[in-house]
């Protein structure tokens, strides 16, 4: 099953990939609409399995990344539907472009964070531990003492970190527009 | 200014961090940063990861291998999947190359069935693909080629199908398909709300299709007959073969024709499907059941009931849409509204649902605006519309006092 193919453009990847990538962030931004973290998997789960049923392709990864946030909040806009019927609804509707505003606030701040995250779990364990503590607002020399390990070496770990994370974002490509080939076969 | 595509920001915002960004993906951010203020914030605030092991905590604590497992259990009690290419492949090859295997053919278009049934689904539903522009897509299911964008030299290249100046058109050329075995044989032209799209089919067959609807053809019609699938809505002129009758397949229902010009409206969430005939003859198919129609008749069939009637209509009512304008003879409003829908992509609610018995006679122009066009109804009507860019709440007047 991980193995289903999803079609993004020219490119191909696997189900498993995706989830991998958006699952852990998809959760948060459903979080942020106050719900429960239960609640937040149940809903986002529901999304994954409907893409694999659907056997849905996407002409770029932005149209990926659109689907999935606005799949994850229409469920989260039905389960309210369904709770408060009638006159939530309605106001809802009247507050479409403020609701709209939020919806893309939201996704923005939580992809980030998502991508960053993304990025960081990439990184071997050592650089990893050390820029997490930096990130988190740790100074150098208190790193050195949380870890035991020298200043230089945190310094090493540090700039080993850097480089990789933006090897790693330098390639991600946002702004890929959409080359369409057919093999012959 | 292009309207920003908000999915790409976050990538950049994060890539402008650590130094990464490239100078067009800093114009988009800039751009974006200048909508408002609330935007800057939100980019200082990921810039100084205030909150950053808070998230990161919550991140970590998500049992994400718990949730793929879930998922793989609700999968596997579901069949899947529904496409199935090694098959199609196969029989494809045995269809064309082995007489016997005729019988597989059938088979063949089983399967079709369902692949067509998803991308059906992709206009008529929630709209997955989120398509703005008319869209093409190849035999496989998944190319897409977006025919406002692409390149006339790769369409032609991937299709041999050429651009037609003006009007949202494109052209098969029989001379250039029929013998280039490159070209995928079958091909979908998805046209999406608020978009109108003409096709002329490699045998001269003219199509516009309308909006929210999608016409599946050959590329290269074969010897025995023309076939095309329909969802939605299309107004067709076949180019007249005696040898050949033109089919087309809607919602289970059979339209044959040999050469002639006629309007079918079949879409999803409609009960009927109506076929309006303009000239020459079709010959409409249920099952067993077959109906024959003269110009200026309509066959329409009640999807529930399975049952088809026969009426004289004014032809111009049902082929109008066509022309940019909606001409209307006592139609209630919830119908008049469906179509608005389709024509500006937008959803419609109802504060009160008796205002769906409304009736209405006269013409509605396409403006490039919905207010316009809903204008002229609430001049008629005691209505009201509330209208915001993806929805319109429909109410009455003076309702709105009492409550």
């Amino acid at each position: 099953m991980g193995n289903h193919n999803i079609f993004i453009g020219k490119e191909t990847t696997t189900f498993k990939n995706i989830f991998d990538m958006y699952y852990k962030g998809l959760c948060l931004f459903a979080q942020s609409y106050s719900l429960e973290m239960e609640q937040a998997e149940d809903i986002v789960q529901d999304v994954f399995v409907k893409i694999c049923e659907k056997n849905v392709a996407f002409t770029s990864k932005s149209s990926l990344k659109s689907y999935l946030y606005q799949a994850v909040k229409n469920n989260i806009t039905n389960t309210f539907r369904k709770q408060e019927v009638h006159r939530k609804f309605k106001d809802w509707i009247r507050n479409k472009p403020e609701e709209e505003k939020i919806f893309f606030q939201t996704m923005i701040e939580e992809d980030s964070y998502r991508i960053l995250f993304q990025a960081i779990d990439k990184l071997p364990d050592r650089p990893r531990e050390v820029i997490l503590l930096s990130l988190e607002g740790m100074k150098n020399q208190e790193i050195a003492d949380f870890l035991s390990i020298s200043l230089n070496t945190v310094r090493t770990h540090k700039a080993k970190a850097l480089k990789l994370l933006k090897n790693h974002l330098g390639h991600l490509n946002p702004m890929i527009f959409v080359l369409l080939f057919i093999l012959p076969e | 200014m292009k309207k920003i595509d908000y999915f790409k920001i976050p990538d950049i915002i994060i890539k402008k961090i650590y130094q990464q960004a490239s100078q067009s993906e800093i114009s988009l951010l800039n751009h974006w940063l200048d909508e408002s203020k609330e935007n800057q914030e939100l980019f200082k605030r990921i810039g100084e990861r205030k909150d950053f092991s808070k998230r990161r905590n919550k991140y970590s604590s998500i049992k994400d291998d718990i949730a793929w497992q879930k998922i793989n259990t609700r999968l596997s009690q579901q069949p899947f999947p529904k496409i199935i290419p090694l098959y199609y492949k196969i029989l494809r090859y045995a269809a064309v190359l082995l007489a016997p295997f005729i019988i597989a053919s059938v088979v063949y278009y089983i399967y079709e069935e369902t692949r067509e049934y998803t991308l059906a689904e992709m206009v008529q539903e929630s709209n997955p693909l989120d398509l703005q522009e008319a869209t093409l897509v190849l035999e496989d299911g998944s190319r897409l080629l977006n025919l406002m964008d692409v390149n006339a030299d790769t369409l032609q290249k991937l299709t041999g199908a050429k651009i037609l100046p003006g009007n949202n058109s494109i052209r098969y050329d029989q001379k250039i398909v029929r013998n280039n075995s490159l070209f995928p044989k079958l091909n979908t032209l998805i046209v999406p709300k608020a978009r109108v799209h003409n096709i002329v089919l490699s045998d001269g067959t003219k199509v516009t299709i309308n909006a929210a609807s999608s016409l599946q053809y050959p590329v290269f019609f074969n010897d025995e007959s023309r076939l095309v699938k329909l969802t939605g809505e299309a107004y067709f002129n076949v180019a007249k073969d005696k040898n050949k009758p033109f089919i087309i397949t809607t919602n289970g229902m059979n339209i044959e024709v040999l050469g002639t010009e006629f309007n079918v409206s079949s879409y999803g969430t409609d009960n009927e499907i109506v076929t309006t005939l303009i000239e020459g003859s079709v010959k409409v198919k249920v099952g067993t059941t077959e109906m024959t129609l003269q110009p200026g008749e309509q066959a329409i069939l009640f999807k529930k009931k399975d049952t088809i009637a026969k009426k004289m209509v004014n032809t111009e009512l049902f082929t109008s849409w066509k022309d940019g304008r909606y001409i209307f003879e006592y139609e209630n409003l919830e119908s008049v509204m469906k179509k608005i829908g389709r024509w500006y992509n937008v959803e419609i609610f109802y504060d009160d649902e008796q205002a769906k018995q409304y009736h209405f006679k006269g013409t509605l122009n396409k403006y490039d605006e919905i207010k316009n066009t809903l204008y002229i109804i609430e001049l008629a009507t005691n209505l009201e519309f509330e209208i915001t860019k993806t929805t319109v709440l429909i109410k009455q007047k003076n309702r709105k006092k009492i409550q």
